[in-house]
């Protein structure tokens, strides 16, 4: 259900991960049933091709499965199959690295196919390194590196497992074998590096999946898929230069060898024609004189190569020599005292044709062969005529040295080496071998070109490309991380742009609200302010004609009024009083706003020996005793403030304890604003009504005890408000009171 | 140092008012003043401007010596009676005392401003309202020498 729901949603990536995983599943399973079914097609492809082995077949099922895995995210799935080829992958690569036999290799199945496979059911060494990469990475899923990003983790598993296909693939395509075959050992099956650039192509979709998700817009595993793909394809290219180069050379050396096997075989052929000759004349004239043979023989031997002409008789004795100095040693002596001389004699005898032995030790000295020309005259035997040749010298002469310039060489008869020129060592893949035919002998020349040759011939264009492949990837990758690098840095100043334009306009309007807000918040004060203004002075006019009539009434009519109407006009006065203070307070309270008093320097040491002066009979009633410390100079509305001290002076007076009244006042200086005190040993307030001891007539004593509308400390805060500063209070019930507030000391704008 | 009003004719007194319980009260005050007076009552701004120009229906009333004058009046308030008289050559030298009850700053100062001769608070209780119109008496009617027009 889930998978369905998964592949429903699926993405481009998601597709080709899908897609790709599907084909190495199918691959490794057709494979798979290739091997049980005896399905050589399957199997190798081509018969001649190395086969897809079971332990690879079994890697591709499970690789392809764990990609598909990750594409629908079953992450654990995808880990068991990666842990599994990881395992194939990893155990094959320890077997060909310490020469181990783990038994894995034929698990399964007794490969019946082994072509071009070193050791039975084993994994090409490349295979098995594929698979590692492959299973590491499904474990993995790209976390490998702290700090790297996913994408260019992937992205290299991805293309190097790509390469490590193609580069086979290549070979396939190309005839180049050493692209799918390292050494001796195990060649990579052709079907395998397709699937391996399957896999590859797979993960290389899930790259391009998590960079959606995870890069922000840059894909960061660009850069490494292309560097790695161009030096993939700079390696191709290099090794294909590099096979076409040795092909030529191959192809060269094999003419030259045959060339060389040509002209020994021709040199070789007219020599022993002309002993032929020789003893073909004494068949025909029967035998000559010595002197005449001896002549005869001597135009002959003057030819390169002979150590000797000589005749030996049918009881195999030598009897005449040419020339005669430096082969003393040999006359008279017989000719077949070892094994080699002796089978050829006997062989020409009996053929009645040219016998030819393999290199010997000749008792002149050196290494050489003998020639054996049998005569009959009239079918009796007459002996031999023979050949004695210096190899070396022979072939010096007809092969000279300028003509093999710069190739080794070596000559064999009978497997063993003969004659050998130049001293580098004979190539393995650049080698030239020919056959030398004459009469029954045949020998056996090998040549390659030497180090001095090699190094004229060789181009270097492979290697070149190879280099500037290596760096046109490092050019690539380089270049495409800072066009990213570009590209992002672009976006972000961009983006930051945006932002900053979006803030802006935000801003404005946040302002224009504000300035909205601000407007209507003055007309509604200004409104308000009025309206107490108003209320409270029309208030005060009915007020007062009760008050006045009340007490005209009282006078004119006193004599006509019992008690009881003396005392009802007493309370109607007493209200009407009352009310007149609550409307005068409350016109006090609304004027700290409308009064238009400018700031000024005030020095709140006047202002407060001012309040103190009217506040000059409440102290003296109350025999209270007022100090304070050195106070600043403020901006600020002087009245106002001289109202403020007075109220909060007059409150910490007025609401007394037992003891004689005790004020201080004191002022701290802070970063900008002055932090004033009021400090008193009064009743203290409950912290219950810190609060609420600031609001409009709010009162929290009778009015017997303690006078007063309750006014006071509204009025305060409105001040210290309009101020720009802040108004609390310390206090304990029956501890005192520290009212404290702040005066900034520079002027701050608050009334629109 | 008896004023001239003192013994001969009587003070002519305009009460700009539009309170009829003021006027009364003001009215009783005066009416124990020791200094001989007629007050006249008109009840705001418009009024008080045609009695001060004599016309109707004000064409025979005299010309008070002293105007005891409201700030807050329907139609026409004692600001803009102020702000005229005192521009007018003939009536600026009329002294006002502006019987108010706003205890204002701003009117205070509004009312100095516009050359008010004084500015005069009522008070609530009976007992100082009549103080303050004898001190006005004693003041205004007795002791100031008044111009004689």
């Amino acid at each position: 259900m889930m998978f369905h729901d998964k592949l429903r949603t699926l993405s481009l990536p998601g597709f080709i991960i899908i897609l790709t995983g599907g084909f190495a599943v199918l691959l490794g399973l057709s494979v798979l049933i290739g091997w049980y079914s005896h399905n050589i097609t399957l199997i190798q492809v081509r018969p001649n091709f190395v086969p897809m082995q079971y332990n690879t077949a079994l890697g591709f099922l499970f690789s392809g499965m764990g990609i598909v895995a990750i594409a629908v995210s079953r992450l654990r799935l995808a880990q068991a199959c990666g842990a599994v080829v990881a395992v194939i992958g990893l155990l094959t690569l320890i077997e060909y690295i310490f020469g181990l036999d783990l038994k894995i290799d034929q698990l399964f199945m007794q490969h019946y196919v082994t072509v071009k496979t070193s050791n039975p059911g084993r994994m090409a060494p490349n295979t098995a390194l594929t698979f590692s990469f492959s299973g590491v990475f499904m474990l993995l899923q790209a976390k490998v590196f702290p700090g790297v990003p996913r994408s260019v983790v992937s992205g290299i598993f991805g293309s190097v497992i790509i390469a490590l296909g193609m580069v086979p693939l290549f070979g396939y395509l190309t005839g180049v074998e050493t692209a799918y075959g390292w050494g001796y050992l195990t060649r990579v099956a052709v079907h395998t590096a397709v699937g391996f650039i399957m896999l590859g192509l797979g993960i290389i979709a899930y790259t391009w999946h998590i960079s959606r998700r995870e890069d922000h817009g840059t894909p960061r595993w660009i850069p490494v898929v292309a560097g790695i793909s161009v030096l993939t394809i700079s390696v191709l290219l290099w090794q294909a230069l590099t096979a076409n180069d040795t092909k030529k050379l191959r192809d060269n050396t094999r003419l030259e060898a045959g060339g060389y096997a040509a002209i020994v075989e021709t040199a070789m052929n007219d020599r022993i024609s002309m002993l032929v000759q020789l003893a073909r004349r004494w068949q025909q004239e029967g035998r000559p004189s010595r002197e005449r043979w001896q002549h005869d023989a001597e135009v002959i031997s003057r030819q390169d190569g002979y150590q000797a002409i000589e005749w030996v008789d049918p009881s195999y004795h030598v009897r005449w020599i040419v020339p005669e100095t430096g082969n003393e040693m040999v006359r008279n002596m017989p000719s077949a005292f070892e094994e080699k001389r002796h089978l050829a004699l006997d062989k020409a005898r009996e053929r009645r044709d040219v016998s030819v032995t393999s290199a010997i030790k000749l008792k002149q000295g050196g290494t050489g062969f003998l020639v054996y020309v049998p005569i009959f005259v009239k079918n009796q035997f007459e002996g031999f005529i023979l050949g004695v040749f210096q190899i070396n010298g022979l072939l010096e002469a007809v092969l000279p040295k300028k003509v093999t310039a710069g190739y080794t060489l070596e000559l064999y008869s009978d497997q063993n080496e003969i004659y050998r020129r130049g001293n580098d060592p004979l190539l393995v893949n650049i080698r030239g071998e020919a056959n030398i035919n004459f009469y029954d002998t045949q020998w056996h020349i090998k040549i390659s070109p030497g180090y001095a040759l090699l190094n004229r011939q060789e181009s270097h264009l492979s290697e070149v490309i190879l280099g500037l492949g290596a760096m046109m990837a490092l050019l690539l990758a380089l270049s495409i991380h800072f066009l990213q690098s570009t590209r992002v840095h672009a976006a972000g100043v961009l983006a930051a742009n945006r932002r900053l334009r979006e803030e802006v306009v935000v801003r404005k309007r946040a302002e224009l609200n504000l300035e909205k807000q601000a407007s209507s918040l003055v007309r509604s004060n200004t409104e308000l302010e009025q309206f107490a203004y108003v209320a409270s002075h029309d208030l005060q006019e009915p007020l007062r004609m009760v008050t006045s009539y009340m007490q005209l009434l009282e006078k004119r009519y006193k004599d006509k009024l019992d008690v009881d109407a003396s005392e009802f006009i007493g309370y109607a006065v007493d209200g009407a009083a009352r009310m007149k203070l609550l409307i005068t307070d409350l016109l006090t309270y609304s004027r700290v706003g409308t009064q238009v008093e400018a700031f000024a320097q005030v020095d709140c040491e006047t202002v407060l020996n001012g309040a103190l002066a009217n506040l000059s009979g409440l102290i003296e009633i109350e025999q209270a005793k007022v100090t304070h410390d050195p106070l600043p100079k403020v901006p600020g509305a002087a009245t106002q403030l001289l109202q403020l001290f007075q109220n909060l002076v007059g409150n910490a007076i007025k609401f007394r304890g037992s003891e004689a009244p005790r004020v201080h006042i004191s002022a701290q200086t802070e970063a900008k604003s002055w932090t004033f005190q009021v400090r008193d040993n009064g009743i203290g307030i409950a912290p219950e009504f810190h609060n609420r001891i600031f609001a409009v007539f709010q009162r929290l004593h009778d009015r017997v005890t303690y006078e007063g509308t309750g006014i006071g400390l509204a009025l305060c805060k409105k001040i210290i408000e309009r101020h720009g500063g802040d108004i609390w209070l310390e206090s304990e019930l029956g501890h005192g009171t520290v009212f404290y507030f702040t005066l900034p000391n520079k002027q701050v704008i608050t009334d629109g | 140092m008896m004023s001239s009003n003192s013994k001969g004719s009587a003070v002519e007194i305009l009460l700009v008012e539009d309170n009829p319980g003021d006027a009364r009260l003001t009215i009783e005050a005066l009416k124990e003043a020791k200094v001989h007076n007629r007050l006249h009552t008109v009840s705001d701004g418009v009024e008080a401007m045609a009695f001060l120009r004599r016309e109707a229906p004000y064409t025979d009333v005299p010309r008070p010596d002293i105007i005891l004058l409201d700030l807050n009046m329907p139609r026409m308030d004692g600001r803009e009676v102020l702000a005229e008289l005192k521009e007018d050559a003939a009536l600026k030298m009329i002294p006002v005392v502006v019987l108010t009850t706003s205890q204002a700053e701003e009117d205070i100062m509004r009312s100095y401003n516009l050359h008010a001769n004084c500015y005069i608070s009522k008070p609530v209780g009976l007992d100082q309202f009549l103080t303050v119109i004898r001190s006005i008496e004693n003041f205004w009617l007795s002791v100031v020498r008044l111009p004689k027009v």
